[in-house]
């Protein structure tokens, strides 16, 4: 396998596509010529850019969520090109449809992030080709700026406690997020757990005050919907701005019933796809705040309906956000465009290999992103430089509990 | 901060007021300092007079602002008027919304649709309505529009004097209707059944729906009064008919709350009062995700057909929408052109923005009259649902 296994494309010729693709094309000019995919490695973890090109010249750019096999994901984008290569990049709901009816099955993680990134091109080309910023095509911007956190942690709530405190200097922070559990979780008696967890919290609420909003996420870890009630108990008296994925995602009416018993609002959501699953989680009162992210969701388009079924039930969206800069310009055009968005997950590509990833890194001021004027996204990859650090294996981790047994990461 | 190239703002909104003779029409016109004039149309709820005068009264919070920001202007206004709209407050916002479109599709040189997620399909199903005095009358007409190449119509249950004949007549004669109708247009033509919320008991819509479900109707809309919805989802479970509905309903949140209790199977939503283009979008995702479809609502036609048609242009679930000869109307020489349906689909229009515009002149010279829908009586002298 080709690092970059999809970088090579292939010249698309007419014919190749199904019957009848040019019928009705009257007024219409923009034709999809390529799509190319980009595995590059952003240290420590994959990032997957997509490219779509078209006969006008107009590109546009996109991300997959690195689920993970991430070559996975770049096969199955090689293989939804030659569905798309010729169709009118502008029709957006056509081609998501194509992609997923298509498919036939429900697609899972590494469909779904091939489409997700797919369709991130779609929108750029489509407000690039206009000249004007995505979210002019989402009904226009609702918010001057949008306000973004991100997550701090140490080995020690002291060092926690360092670094909230060197972020919000940096950024401005008035969010962020951490983990309610003490390190080695996984291998201490669960008293222990509920005893120590609470006093990384504990310390950064007294170090920050009462003006920065804590998230804590605790990454559906823990298997017992009992156990989350008593973490989110034990944590409760430091004011979490939300508890996320308290447990497992799959069982949502065990997420319903904690979210009734919860001392704290209920965040969940970044392992849920599409806009049925978020249907289900709405409609059982499952949540206070969901947190889709648009790089596995099915992409823009679907996460702005996710949204309006969230607003339809009063509850707000918190952007899951841990990948590339792509994927934060796109959560950008999101939260500048949707009512009911609360706040975005955000990692300033401002240092490292990050950085030289994109033309002009986006940094948050004052814990808010400015909205972005130019064309697209806004924001420019540095294309040159995605070849420097090209595809390279990795794994989440492989915690174990003291029997030796798989533990949740 | 948040950036926007160019400062588009909005300047004036105007309102004109005429009417057909039949019934009132309401335009909405809001113009901006770039030249651009978007049009909107609020149903014509009644009183037409209360959705006027809302847009004079709201019209300052619009004047200056940026009309691309239309979730945020149209978010604004409701959260300011606090208390939940109703038709008035729904449909001025709904013409405000159409308008605000028509700016932004004109604006980037696209049809509207092209600015709603792109062309989902190439052309739009409608079905016709269809109406007669007798079971025979009906069967003419409806043959008639099928040779004008329409594959789908929608009729009344009823005959003309059916508040005052006993229940079990009403029965008899809808079946009759319906079999005429059936029979003359044949077996492959989808014909929907509107009973316009006519009824209350949800009994007497099941026994309707079964005396009718013989004939195969496309759907029966609107079996009894729309608030209950309760009454909704034990109908959804016993009809034989799929159940469509959602003209009366406004707001994100009355569509969400019927859905999530399964108490519709086609979602019906009049894209001049439901809030406009962006809150049918919202509505239209709702329903996808729960496996309903759209046929929007659309009895004014016209500039209500154009918005309908940007929609239905754009979303997935959309299945048919309502139409009424628009073409062949009086109220068509409001507009400069009169979309017309061919072999029973519209085309999509290529124009940018809405694709219509309206004739001032005819406008101006035709003044509204007072109307009303009437004030049926059942045999007692109690008032009647019309």
């Amino acid at each position: 396998m080709p690092n970059r296994g999809c970088r090579e494309s292939r010249p698309w010729t007419r014919g190749s596509g199904p019957e009848g693709r040019d019928r009705h094309r009257d007024g219409e000019e923009v034709k999809i010529t390529n799509i190319s995919t980009f595995v590059v490695d952003g240290g420590g973890r994959n990032i997957i850019f997509v490219k779509t090109e078209t006969d006008e010249g107009v590109v546009g750019w996109g991300e997959s969520f690195s689920v993970g096999p991430d070559l996975a994901v770049a096969a199955t984008i090689e293989y939804l090109k030659d569905w798309l290569v010729g169709e009118d990049p502008r029709n957006i709901e056509r081609l998501w449809a194509l992609m997923y009816q298509g498919l036939r099955f429900p697609p899972g993680s590494v469909g779904l992030a091939s489409i997700s990134g797919i369709e991130h091109t779609l929108w750029d080309i489509s407000a690039r080709a206009l000249g004007v910023p995505v979210y002019k095509l989402l009904g226009g911007r609702v918010r001057d700026r949008v306000r973004v956190y991100q997550s701090c942690g140490g080995a020690t709530p002291a060092e926690a406690v360092d670094h909230a405190l060197a972020l919000i200097g940096t950024y401005g922070y008035t969010a962020l997020k951490m983990s309610p559990y003490p390190p080695d979780m996984n291998l201490r008696p669960w008293n222990q757990v509920l005893r120590e967890g609470p006093r990384f919290l504990e310390a950064v609420r007294r170090a920050v005050g009462d003006g920065v909003d804590i998230g804590l996420d605790a990454h559906a870890k823990v298997f017992e919907p009992a156990r989350a009630l008593e973490l989110a108990q034990a944590v409760a008296p430091f004011a979490p701005f939300f508890f996320e994925e308290p447990i497992r995602p799959e069982n949502i009416r065990e997420m319903a019933l904690l979210r009734r018993r919860m001392p704290v609002p209920l965040a969940t959501g970044e392992a849920l796809y599409a806009k049925f699953e978020f249907n289900d989680l709405l409609q059982a009162q499952a949540a206070d705040i969901i947190q889709p992210d648009v790089c596995v969701c099915g992409g823009l388009m679907e996460m702005r309906k996710v949204a309006a079924i969230a607003e339809g039930h009063d509850v707000m969206v918190a952007p899951h956000n841990p990948m590339g800069p792509v994927a934060g310009a796109v959560n950008v055009h999101f939260a500048a465009a949707t009512t009911n968005f609360l706040v975005l997950e955000y990692k300033p590509h401002d240092t490292g290999r990050w950085r030289e990833l994109v033309k002009e890194p986006w940094v948050p001021v004052d814990g808010y992103l400015d909205i972005p004027a130019g064309p697209g996204w806004g924001l420019e990859v540095n294309e040159a430089a995605l070849d420097r650090y090209s595809y390279s294996p990795w794994r989440r981790g492989d915690p174990r509990r003291p029997d030796n047994s798989p533990a949740f990461i | 901060m948040g950036g926007d190239n160019k400062t588009v703002k909005i300047t004036d909104i105007l309102t004109f007021h005429c009417s057909d003779g039949t019934r009132n029409t309401i335009f909405v016109q809001v113009h901006t300092d770039e030249g651009l004039v978007g049009v909107g149309e609020p149903y014509t709820i009644g009183p037409d007079e209360g959705i006027l005068a809302l847009l004079e009264s709201i019209k300052p919070w619009f004047v200056g602002q940026d009309p691309s920001r239309i979730e945020w202007l149209l978010r604004r206004a409701r959260n300011s008027m606090r208390f939940p709209q109703g038709p008035v407050g729904w449909s001025a916002l709904s013409g405000i919304d159409h308008a605000l479109w028509d700016i932004a599709g004109k604006a980037a040189g696209l049809p509207v649709y092209m600015l709603l997620g792109g062309r989902f399909r190439d052309r739009v199903r409608v079905y016709h309505g269809v109406q007669g005095r007798s079971p025979e009358e009906l069967a003419e007409n409806g043959l008639a529009l099928i040779e004008e190449g329409y594959t789908a119509l929608k009729t009344s249950p009823y005959g003309p004097e059916w508040r005052s004949l006993l229940w079990n007549e009403v029965l008899r004669e809808a079946a009759r209707r319906l079999e005429a109708l059936r029979t003359a247009v044949g077996e492959d033509i989808d014909v929907g059944v509107d009973v316009h919320a006519t009824l209350m008991e949800p009994v007497r819509a099941e026994q309707l729906t079964a005396a009718l479900a013989p004939y195969r109707p496309m759907f029966v809309e609107e079996p009894v009064r729309p608030e209950h919805f309760p009454s909704f989802a034990r109908l959804r479970e016993r009809l034989q008919v799929p159940l469509a509905t959602g003209e009366n309903l406004y707001g994100l949140a009355q569509f969400v709350t019927l859905i999530d209790a399964q108490g519709v199977d086609i979602i019906q939503p009049d894209l001049c009062s439901c809030g406009g283009i962006l809150e049918a979008k919202k509505i239209a995702a709702v329903a996808e995700a729960n496996y309903v479809t759209v046929a929007p609502h659309n009895p004014l036609g016209l500039l209500s057909t154009a918005v309908s048609v940007h929609l239905a242009a754009s979303i997935p679930n959309f299945v048919i929408l309502e139409y009424h000869g628009d073409h062949a109307r009086t109220k068509a020489r409001f507009v400069d052109d009169p979309w017309k349906p061919v072999d029973g689909y519209m085309p999509l229009p290529t124009k940018p923005g809405l694709g219509m515009e309206l004739d001032l002149d005819t406008i101006a010279e035709s003044p509204p009259i007072a109307w009303d829908r009437g004030f049926p009586q059942y045999p007692d002298g109690s008032a009647g649902f019309i």
